[in-house]
């Protein structure tokens, strides 16, 4: 899973992305807002776990989630905050901004591996969701091919397409689903066939 | 019930921070003797010109690199002067600049020590 820090304090973004690898994550460092919100708009179809350090030069945490939430609104991505104690009272701002949740300074190591924890579960739950629209997404196209007025022979049963081409019932169908055939006779047929035959045989027999 | 009085450098909480990792915590010591005296001077030198979002910035930035290094009074004497910034009251950070370079003083020789162990 991508994790992207951001934090101006080299200190607190060595700390975050060191205990980060060290779970296996794959982290990126900004050291800035702007420098944030740029790996978040490159990162825009990648699940993307962000731990967003509130005071920032040129952008704040709390403006990088709102422009992410505006510009980005269908991205995949999880903003945690980190705040200091003192601005604890700034945090309804920070999830109204678009923050997911938030962190006090200095974070404690298992504090946060159990909200990290949180965020992978969301971003992977969003995943599997997206992956599923995909999914019938591409059915919904099938089945749309299938739709309106086909031109069918009344004897031989073959489809004109939009390319002016007679084609089999079945050929055309295959093409547009995922159906596939398996030929054989059905019963009344196949009684036709049988006296076809019979019919034929007593006209060799009397010839 | 008073509480625990402050300590300079909690080094046991220091190693929970880095989780142990020996490296980690010599790698932040370092960047913290490196980065601490231009802090310092910068919150002096806002003092001085009498500029308080300089001040704010400096203290607060202060105030987070001590927090995560465990050096709870120096991290004490940030907040007061970040504090004093946000309330425009100069003459206090001056008297909280002198609490803070005594911190300091105390904190590093044991932060030079951690890093030779």
């Amino acid at each position: 899973m991508r994790v992207l820090i951001a934090d101006d304090d080299r200190i607190a973004a060595t700390l975050l992305a060191q205990t980060l690898r060290q779970w296996e994550f794959d982290v990126t460092v900004a050291i800035d807002g702007a420098a944030a919100l740029r790996h978040l708009q490159d990162a825009v179809a990648t699940p993307t776990l962000a731990i967003l350090d509130w005071m920032m030069p040129q952008l704040e945490g709390a403006d990088v989630c709102r422009r992410v939430r505006r510009e980005m609104p269908l991205a995949n991505m999880y903003l945690m905050l980190l705040t200091s104690l003192e601005s604890k009272d700034r945090i309804v701002e920070g999830l109204e901004a678009g923050a997911d949740d938030y962190l006090i300074k200095p974070f404690d190591p298992d504090e946060l591996r159990a909200r990290i924890n949180v965020g992978v579960r969301v971003l992977t739950l969003q995943d599997r969701l997206a992956e599923r629209v995909k999914e019938l997404q591409a059915a919904l196209a099938n089945v749309k091919q299938l739709h309106g007025l086909l031109p069918i022979c009344s004897y031989c049963k073959r489809i004109r397409g939009d390319d002016q081409y007679w084609t089999a019932v079945e050929s055309y169908i295959a093409e547009r689903s995922n159906a596939q055939f398996s030929h054989g006779i059905c019963p009344p047929c196949a009684s036709a066939l049988e006296r076809e035959i019979e019919e034929h045989r007593n006209r060799r027999q009397r010839g | 019930m008073a509480a625990d009085p402050l300590v300079v450098l909690d080094v046991e909480a220091l190693e929970r921070q880095t989780g142990g990792d020996a490296e980690l915590r010599a790698e932040i010591v370092r960047m913290f003797l490196e980065d601490c005296p231009q802090r310092v001077d910068a919150i002096d030198a806002a003092i001085v010109a009498g500029d308080l979002a300089s001040l704010m910035s400096a203290s607060h930035a202060l105030k987070g690199s001590a927090a995560y290094l465990k050096a709870m009074i120096v991290r004490e004497c940030a907040a007061a002067l970040e504090h004093c910034a946000r309330e425009g009251q100069l003459a206090e950070a001056a008297a909280g600049l002198g609490r803070l370079r005594v911190a300091v003083d105390d904190l590093i020789p044991q932060l030079e020590k951690l890093s030779r162990e």
